[in-house]
């Protein structure tokens, strides 16, 4: 087996061969919560520092159970980490990338904090953090519980106490 | 089956996910928000109520509180800031940013024992625009702070930094009109700052510093001088650095050397030269710039209008340049097809006209 890989290699760049030959050394096998399994290359995969530190524990030689995260999100957040390990990346294309990527549904947003999150890609979390933030930015109270869901359980009674407590902040 | 698939949907999507996201994740979004806006949020339900003490960060400018009437200003700044301070958590403040752009009342002493605070809950990123501050001074501790990763000082802030600086950790330096008490207050800080990264000056105004530094460490030097005024020097070991940006310089005294490594630069020039030498000098200066910078890979040229009486004889050859970007207002240049020519490897050129206006 080894010799025919070997002569399939003849004619081809010598560059391609070694980078071929890394490739397959260096792939990582990741599951997801609903148990698929997804092949990534380690330098895609480390840029999770919670990946990363299991690679460098030893822990990653046979299958990386995560069981916070979901495959349609784990197929996302690795498609954000291979369009971040090429660092030659245009960086307006790079941020085209970006801008288009964040573009998703509250639920699907949520699902990519909470994976960035425990998977510890801090650009994606700062991004998915800012895209929350923009949709905060300029609200007022009842307008974000309106875009959020959120019920108001305050009494009229604890709601007129929080204010006049927080006076300082509301002068405008 | 049908109705109830969907009725699941809709449930689906009134939940309020966002309250059920750890505190953690909470607060650094409320930490990307101005401050006040952050507070305001502890309205929305007891789950959000004790969340902005617990952020680590504080953001904010005086164009929040614009409808104050004329001397209440201070007042509300003050008002805020000391409220925030007082029922926040003992958690980091990792953020400080304060710009005062109106506010001509406001008291330095208090602004200086803001910046105390956060210098003692491991600040990492100070960003300070204020204006009227010749009587504000800022803390000797800030340039010992370990952890700051970024200092931003704008609007004539007096920069006078005690005998020893050490900021170990600073990667980001924006230094934009500011009055400096001496040369070697600049030089203290820049050597101070042994892992800066980042290096951005700019100049509106004639300050006091006539020689400016530059460390080999340095990746990325910004540099904008509109006050052109020719006792200003640069001495620049440019051994690491890859970005160069030189704004509206006057190139008489500059001294670049191991500029090599440097793969983009960007020179603008708003200025105009209307006598025939002043434009002549200019142009020598900058093609004796680009012969410095063999292994250019981006050139972005910005109205430099000098450059339509430089002599072709002069282009060096750009082997490794496959981007240039022109942006130019006449198009009097008879220099463009030469240096098209001159870089052999190009793969990418835009040219942007704009008009005068």
């Amino acid at each position: 087996a080894i010799q025919s890989s070997r002569f399939s290699c003849v004619g081809f760049p010598l560059a391609y061969i070694f980078l071929a030959c890394k490739k397959k050394s260096m792939a990582l096998k990741l599951k997801s919560s609903d148990n698929k399994i997804f092949e990534v290359e380690e330098l895609v995969a480390v840029q999770s520092e919670t990946i990363k530190s299991l690679v460098e524990d030893g822990c990653a030689n046979n299958v990386i159970p995560l069981p916070n995260v979901d495959s349609k999100t784990l197929e996302l957040v690795l498609d954000w980490c291979k369009n971040h390990v090429d660092v030659k990346l245009d960086e307006e294309k790079l941020k085209e990338y970006e801008d288009k990527f964040i573009e998703v549904d509250l639920a699907v947003l949520y699902d990519l904090l909470m994976a960035a999150n425990y998977l510890n890609i801090k650009d994606l979390l700062n991004r998915a953090s800012q895209k929350v933030a923009d949709m905060l930015k300029g609200k007022k109270p009842e307008q974000i519980r309106e875009t959020f869901n959120i019920v108001n359980d305050f009494s009229p009674e604890e709601e007129e106490e929080i204010r006049k407590e927080n006076l300082w902040a509301f002068e405008e | 089956m049908a109705t109830q698939s969907n009725s699941k949907r809709q449930k689906y999507t009134v939940i309020d996910r966002i309250s059920a996201l750890p505190d953690s994740l909470l607060c650094q979004i409320l930490s990307l928000l101005p401050t006040k806006q952050a507070v305001v949020t502890t309205t929305l339900s007891t789950r959000w109520q004790p969340l902005w003490t617990m952020v680590p960060a504080f953001d904010f400018d005086d164009t929040e509180i614009q409808n104050q009437d004329y001397g209440n200003e201070s007042m509300a700044i003050t008002h805020f800031v000391c409220g925030f301070f007082t029922l926040r958590k003992p958690v980091p403040l990792k953020k400080f940013r304060l710009h005062l752009y109106n506010s001509s009342v406001y008291d330095p002493i208090l602004v200086h024992t803001w910046i105390c605070y956060a210098i003692g809950h491991d600040l990492e990123e100070l960003d300070l625009f204020l204006i009227r501050s010749h009587t504000f001074e800022l803390p000797p501790s800030l340039f010992s702070c370990e952890s700051l990763k970024i200092l931003s000082l704008n609007g004539k802030i007096p920069l006078n930094c005690p005998s020893s600086v050490h900021l170990p950790n600073l990667e980001i330096l924006r230094l934009i009109e500011i009055k400096y008490a001496n040369d070697d207050s600049v030089r203290r800080l820049l050597t101070g700052c042994p892992n800066l990264i980042m290096f951005y000056i700019g100049r509106t105004q004639r300050d006091n510093v006539i020689t400016l530094l530059c460390l080999p460490r340095l990746k990325w030097f910004h540099i904008r001088d509109e006050c052109q005024d020719h006792e200003f020097e640069i001495e620049m070991n440019a051994s690491g650095c890859k970005n160069l940006y030189l704004y509206d310089l006057d190139f008489q005294n500059y001294l670049l050397v191991n500029t090599t490594n440097v793969v983009e630069a960007t020179i603008r020039d708003l200025s105009e030269r209307s006598e025939q030498d002043g434009q002549e000098n200019y142009s020598q200066c900058i093609l004796k710039l680009l012969r410095a910078l063999p292994n250019l890979h981006t050139l972005i040229l910005r109205y430099i209008k000098s450059l339509s009486v430089a002599s072709t004889y002069d282009l060096p050859y750009f082997n490794n340049l496959r981007r240039i970007k022109l942006t130019v207002r006449c198009c009097k240049w008879h220099l463009l097809p030469y240096l098209l020519e001159r870089a052999q490897n190009l793969e990418d050129f835009v040219l942007v006209k704009v008009s005068k206006a």
